[in-house]
């Protein structure tokens, strides 16, 4: 089932051209590039492409940050053309957003960081409160603006201001919010496209990776002193 | 109320390496043998499928690992601190189901050094009792290199090792490692293939002076049958190896090289998402009449038996030991009893080499084990007492495949986001190696496990609670060893080495290695060791525990070898001996 819900979602933006949309940084369609923008008119057509967790506002946030992470450049893809954002949605609409095989039971007591994470919050709530407080922050200090509002500069500059300690959430550490973003950035953007994100193994495409299931027995011999360099194949490729 | 079973003559408690290796030893006995696994089954043909290798899925979400939700331990650097659960995967990361951890490993297959076996003789012999500070539990195991030898010898047959030997008899042979204690014969296979930061490395290494070889490996460099009949497909050094099942049926595994031998047992039931809670003593605590276990809807059984063999991770036996009252739990403050006692873990350094960009790495290519290596700077070899230190360790390249969620190395002072972020990760892609110790962790009286006073785990017990933070003579080691490191970097002739410092403290947040050691000491006094030289309980003499929770400090290599080695010398003990007259055997 898996693949044919990916195959579907690839073949949907080529067809609709969406990486060229985004390309001009539409950020005013809250869908854009989450593969998530309306598609055929079938009825159910759309619901590979749905919003599963978060709110369309919420999703425009995530983008924003996601889009500063890893923007579409000279060097690769940007993470909102790989489909970042709606991968991150159905992360959290699924065991992982629920915190599946994470210890949550209490007592929740505040220990020192060699301990790690002790809050009870799992990675639904992470993002639930985080973009809500991250929100208000910038209504507050950034002239009634919302995050995704924000010139690129400026998103960076505020996401920099979590990393260095400077700016801080009042329901729990800025840090935890950005780290859990930046991990499902990069889960996104570098997994197999199986899992919704990484559309067209662009990431792969970009570092050089060939894609899982190779056989390299003969080939480390006979690519000694030069790069390897097969288009990848991924997994739905090869089932 | 729990249901009572028939008797069986042996249980066997968890799957791995260790209880499938006991269970086979002992099915020639014609014995009654029930194995009770707490997880699924998965057949060494369920990963020869694509999807085997889902990065998100098996290195990520760590899907072949144990549900924290369900069963965790708790963690503290000091006695002072309060220890708090260890509430997602970190520092080591245990198997749960059929294969345990040795269904996930990367396949480096060890034979400890002569010196691991016997390190508080030999330190005494070179720099005199005196050096050994005095908190530092340094013990030997009560069994020599040279009487484990058939038994790793026999592992390393039914793994197909891999590898190039470099002591046959006392005779040493050019290619292999000089300074291994003699084995009787060459291994089953050659060498894997080295990558090119592996050869990197070698050349670097051999420019001044040092004696690099090929790791030994439980990945088949070529298609082969092993004694038993069992058939490995050759590595493919596809680059999924640890944390992933084998999609080629080329890496040794308790699935692929144990279970079809006992399937054709007849004496032999696996019981599957069987998950044993306690180990029932009789009155005197001197006799296991049975253990209590639930099955995956939550129902107790008893099973009584004859014979109990904990085969459960280290961490999982000491538990299971401390939760049933087998044997004297260790108190740091007397420092008088044994479980527990001699926790140890391993400390690392190194230093990160940036390549020259006429060499690319094509560094997804690579396996488990593919590792260069050298022994030049182990105890024994090398005259740490110089340096002020015991102990020592190898020093390694590894190339077990850089799969891109986990290994997108970039130079540092580079931003951590954005395009110039990109634009270093993919420059480094393919020109980033790490040169990294693994060295030996000595146990000390302040490390140890015991029951958490306050967290219990989903089925009602007290975790298990590590005390552990490294000490001075493992800060010198590692500080040490990150110079041996960045020296042998330069002499590569690379653009850039940088040095890895070890970390200020112990930390359970990052993945380190699965190679946690001791808390049921092996040993010849039972004032200082949990178990005796056969691996048997000391007070409860139908009680063994296999494992590297018996090793009295952690060596400087990975355990899987010596962890097989003692098993099976231990079951040779209970066939041989113990069956013939049950009791105690030291």
């Amino acid at each position: 089932m898996d693949d044919i819900v990916d195959k579907s979602r690839r073949m949907f933006f080529v067809k609709s051209g969406a990486t060229t949309a985004l390309a001009a940084g539409a950020l005013a369609s809250p869908l854009a590039g989450c593969a998530i923008a309306p598609a055929a008119k079938e009825p159910g057509a759309k619901n590979a492409r749905a919003l599963v967790f978060l709110t369309p506002e919420e999703a425009k946030c995530v983008e924003a940050i996601v889009d500063t992470f890893i923007p579409k450049d000279d060097v690769g893809p940007g993470a909102v053309e790989l489909g970042v954002v709606g991968f991150i949605d159905r992360r959290l609409s699924g065991g992982y957003g629920l915190g599946a095989n994470q210890h949550v039971a209490g007592p929740f007591l505040s220990g020192v960081a060699e301990q790690g994470a002790q809050s009870a919050l799992v990675p639904r709530e992470t993002y639930r409160i985080g973009i809500e407080e991250l929100q208000a922050h910038c209504g507050k200090n950034r002239g009634g603006r919302r995050f995704e509002a924000l010139a690129p500069a400026e998103r960076n500059a505020v996401l920099h201001e979590i990393r260095d300690g400077k700016l801080d959430f009042p329901s729990y550490p800025a840090r935890v919010f950005l780290s859990q973003l930046f991990n499902d950035t990069t889960e996104g953007y570098f997994s197999d496209p199986i899992h919704g994100g990484n559309i067209g193994m662009g990431s792969w495409k970009m570092i050089g990776f060939p894609g899982p299931f190779r056989i390299y027995t003969q080939e480390i011999e006979k690519n000694r002193d030069r790069k390897f360099a097969d288009a990848p194949r991924g997994i739905a490729d090869l089932t | 109320m729990a249901t009572k079973l028939k008797s069986a003559d042996v249980v066997i408690v968890g799957m791995g390496w260790t209880g499938s290796l006991m269970a086979n030893e002992l099915a020639g006995t014609g014995l009654r043998i029930v194995a009770l696994e707490r997880g699924i089954n998965r057949p060494a043909e369920s990963f020869f499928d694509p999807r085997s290798h889902d990065e998100l899925r098996y290195s990520r979400d760590l899907e072949l690992m144990q549900n924290l939700a369900r069963e965790t331990n708790t963690f503290r650097n000091t006695a002072a601190q309060t220890a708090l659960p260890m509430r997602r995967h970190g520092s080591f990361t245990i198997g749960e189901g059929v294969g345990g951890s040795g269904l996930h490993w990367g396949g480096v297959l060890w034979r400890l050094m002569p010196w691991d076996h016997e390190a508080r003789r030999m330190t005494i012999e070179r720099y005199g009792a005196g050096a050994i500070p005095q908190d530092m539990y340094l013990q030997d195991w009560g069994v020599t290199y040279g009487e484990l030898e058939p038994y790793y010898d026999r592992f390393e047959q039914m793994c197909g090792a891999s590898g190039k030997a470099g002591n046959i008899r006392g005779r040493i042979e050019a290619g292999g490692n000089p300074f291994e204690g003699p084995r009787s014969r060459e291994y089953p296979l050659p060498p894997l293939t080295m990558s090119n930061a592996a050869k990197l490395f070698m050349e670097g290494a051999a420019r001044i002076g040092l004696h690099p070889f090929p790791a030994p490996a439980a990945n088949a460099s070529r298609a082969w049958t092993n004694p038993d009949g069992i058939t490995y497909g050759q590595c493919r050094y596809c680059g999924f190896c640890e944390n992933y099942g084998c999609e080629a049926g080329a890496r040794a595994s308790p699935n692929q090289t144990v279970l079809p031998l006992l399937a054709k047992k007849a004496n032999f039931e696996l019981r599957t998402n069987a998950r044993v809670l306690k180990v029932n003593l009789d009155a005197a605590k001197k006799r296991a009449v049975s253990v209590t276990y639930v099955d995956a809807a939550g129902r107790e059984f008893e099973q009584p038996a004859d014979l109990v063999v904990l085969s459960a991770y280290v961490l999982a036996n000491v538990h299971l030991m401390l939760l049933s009252g087998i044997g004297k739990p260790f108190d740091p403050a007397t420092g008088q009893g044994v479980v527990g006692r001699s926790y140890s873990y391993q400390i690392r350094s190194g230093a990160t080499v940036y390549t020259d960009k006429s060499r690319p790495l094509n560094p997804f290519m690579g396996t488990g084990a593919l590792q260069a290596v050298l022994d030049d700077y182990y105890p024994q070899v090398y005259d740490s007492g110089k340096f002020g230190f015991i102990g020592g360790g190898t020093i390694q390249v590894a190339s077990p495949g850089a799969r891109p969620i986990e290994s997108r190395p970039v130079p540092p002072g580079t931003p951590p986001w954005g395009t110039e972020w990109k634009r270093a990760m993919v420059d480094t892609y393919h020109h980033a190696l790490t040169i990294r110790n693994q060295s030996t962790g000595m146990s000390y009286r302040k490390n140890y496990l015991d029951l958490d006073p306050t967290y219990r785990d989903g089925f009602g017990r007290p975790m298990l609670r590590m005390t552990f933070d490294y000490n001075d003579n493992e800060y010198r080691l590692a500080n040490h060893f990150a110079d041996l490191s960045v020296k042998i970097g330069e002499a590569m002739g690379a653009g850039k080495v940088v040095r890895a410092a070890p970390s200020k403290a112990y930390s359970i947040v990052p993945y380190q290695s699965t190679h946690n050691t001791g808390g049921a000491a092996m040993g010849t006094d039972r004032e200082t060791s949990a178990v005796n030289r056969f691996l048997q309980s000391w007070d409860v003499a139908n009680v063994f525990v296999v494992g590297a929770c018996a090793f009295p400090q952690n060596a400087g290599k990975n355990p899987t070898g010596a962890v097989a080695a003692t098993t099976l010398w231990a079951a040779d003990a209970i066939r041989n001996r113990y069956l013939k007259s049950p009791g105690a055997l030291a």
